[in-house]
C-alpha cells in the first residue's frame, strides 16, 4: 500500500496532543521527541483509529460536539440525577430492560450514544446487537413499551447530535 | 469473608505500629542524621556542572543507570534469559506453527462487542502515547524504560483481550518481528554500555563520558523498546490455546 495513503494526520495529532499534555511542558525537546513518536505510530496503525480524517476537519462537528458537550452536562445530567435522586426517597421504580433501535451509522457514534445512556443515571446500555442495530437497555422507570415513546425518554437528542457529530 | 477482613486489619494495623515507631518514637534514628552521606553525593552529583556528573535532575534515574548501573544491566539480562527461557519451552518448528495456525482458524472467532472495541481503540491509543512520554522522559521526570515498557505491555493486553490474538498478528506483530524488536533494544542498551569503552578510553557503563544525556537516554529508549517486545513476545507464545499446543506436542493429529 502506498505510504502516503497509510498515513493517518488524525491520529497523528491525537498522539502528539496526548503525549504534550501527558508531558506537562513544550520544550524543544518534548516537541522533537513527540513528533518522532506519533509519526512512527501513525505510521504502524494507520487508519484503524481514525478511517475518515477529512471529518476531522469540518468546524460543523466540532461546533455541535461542543454544543452537545454543555448541553449534556449541564441540562440532562442535573435533569436526571434530580430524577434518580426523588426515586431514592419515595421509592418509586419499575425496572426492566428494553430494547432501543439506533440509527446512527458510525461505530464511534454509537458508542457516544450508548455511554451518554450509561452515564445518566437510571439507566444502563447491557449489550448491543452483532449487527449494532439494537441497544439493550436498563431503565429504572419503564413507564411505556412504545417503541417511538421509549426513544424519546431514553435517547432524547443523543443520537441527533451523534449523526451529526460522527456521520 | 471473615478471613479477608482479618488479613486486612492486622495489615492496617502493622502500617500503623511501623510508621509510629519511624516517625515519632524514631527507631531508625533517622530524625538526627537527616541525609545520610552517600544519599548526599546522589543529590549533589546527579546533576552537576563538575566532571562526576549523569546529566539527570532525575536522581533516581542517575541511580538505576549510572551509579548501579551494572545491577540494571545484569537485570536486563535476567529478563532476557527467562524470555529465552519461556521461548524454548513453548518454541515450535515451522510446521507445528503452521499446524497451530490451522488448528486456530477452526476455533469459533469471538471478538467483544462494538462498544469495547471502539473504546479500546482510543484507550489502546492513550496508553501508547502516554507510555513513549515516560519512557523517553525518564531522565527529565519520574518515570523511564521499564516504567514506559510495562505500560505498553498493558496496551498489548487490552488489545489481545478485547479484539483478538489473530487481529495483532494480521497487523503484523507476529512472533519474528517482535524478536527483531527485542533484539534491536537488547543490542542499543549493549552499545551505550560499552560505547565508552572504544569511543573515550573510559570504563564499561561509564555513560557520562558521552555527550549530554545521550547516555541515559538511550538506555532508557532500549529498555523500553526490550521490555515492551519483551512481554508481547510472552504474551504471543502463551496466547495459543492450551489444547492446541497439547495436540501438536503429542502429535495427536489426524
Amino acid at each position: 500500500m502506498n505510504p502516503l495513503k497509510r498515513f493517518s494526520p488524525g491520529t497523528f495529532a491525537a498522539v502528539l496532543a496526548v503525549y504534550l499534555f501527558y508531558t506537562g511542558s513544550v520544550s524543544k525537546y518534548d516537541l522533537i521527541t513527540g513528533f518522532i513518536v506519533a509519526l512512527i505510530v501513525s505510521f504502524l496503525i494507520g487508519h484503524w483509529l481514525i478511517e475518515n480524517d477529512l471529518k476531522l476537519l469540518s468546524p460543523k462537528r466540532w461546533f455541535y460536539a461542543a454544543l452537545y458537550g454543555l448541553r449534556y452536562f449541564l441540562v440532562e445530567e442535573t435533569k436526571t440525577h434530580i430524577d434518580v435522586a426523588k426515586r431514592i426517597f419515595t421509592l418509586k421504580a419499575n425496572p426492566g430492560i428494553i430494547r432501543i433501535p439506533l440509527d446512527v451509522e458510525s461505530d464511534y457514534g454509537k458508542v457516544l450514544v450508548a455511554n451518554s445512556i450509561t452515564n445518566t443515571p437510571g439507566t444502563v446500555v447491557i449489550d448491543i446487537s452483532d449487527d449494532g442495530k439494537w441497544l439493550y437497555v436498563h431503565w429504572i422507570d419503564v413507564s411505556t413499551l412504545d417503541e417511538e415513546e421509549i426513544k424519546r425518554k431514553v435517547i432524547a437528542y443523543f443520537e441527533e447530535y451523534a449523526k451529526r457529530i460522527f456521520d | 469473608m471473615k478471613r479477608d477482613v482479618f488479613v486486612s486489619i492486622s495489615f492496617l494495623m502493622a502500617f500503623l505500629l511501623i510508621s509510629y515507631a519511624i516517625t515519632v518514637k524514631d527507631v531508625l534514628g533517622m530524625a538526627e542524621n537527616p541525609l545520610r552521606p552517600l544519599g548526599g553525593f546522589y543529590l549533589r552529583h546527579a546533576f552537576a556542572p563538575s566532571n562526576l556528573t549523569s546529566h539527570s535532575p532525575e536522581v533516581v534515574t542517575a541511580i538505576v543507570w549510572n551509579y548501579r548501573g551494572f545491577d540494571t544491566l545484569f537485570e536486563t539480562f535476567v529478563f532476557f534469559l527467562s524470555i529465552m527461557g519461556a521461548l524454548s519451552i513453548f518454541r515450535l518448528t515451522e510446521e507445528q506453527e503452521k499446524e497451530a495456525r490451522s488448528l486456530e482458524s477452526r476455533e469459533p472467532h469471538r471478538h467483544m462487542d462494538l462498544i469495547t472495541r471502539a473504546t479500546t481503540k482510543l484507550v489502546v491509543i492513550m496508553i501508547v502515547s502516554i507510555s513513549a512520554s515516560i519512557a523517553l522522559h525518564g531522565h527529565l521526570t519520574p518515570g523511564g524504560g521499564f516504567q514506559g515498557g510495562s505500560a505498553m505491555a498493558v496496551a498489548a493486553l487490552l488489545l489481545f483481550a478485547a479484539f483478538s490474538k489473530f487481529t495483532l498478528e494480521r497487523k503484523g506483530l507476529t512472533l519474528g518481528h517482535v524478536i527483531t524488536a527485542y533484539a534491536f533494544g537488547l543490542a542499543l542498551i549493549l552499545a551505550t554500555a560499552i560505547a565508552p569503552v572504544f569511543l573515550y578510553d573510559g570504563r564499561l557503563l561509564q555513560i557520562n563520558l558521552l555527550p549530554g544525556e545521550t547516555g541515559l537516554l538511550n538506555l532508557d529508549v532500549g529498555e523500553y523498546i526490550a521490555v515492551t517486545f519483551g512481554f508481547l513476545m510472552v504474551f504471543l507464545v502463551l496466547g495459543i490455546s492450551e489444547w492446541i499446543f497439547k495436540v501438536i506436542l503429542r502429535g495427536e493429529i489426524e
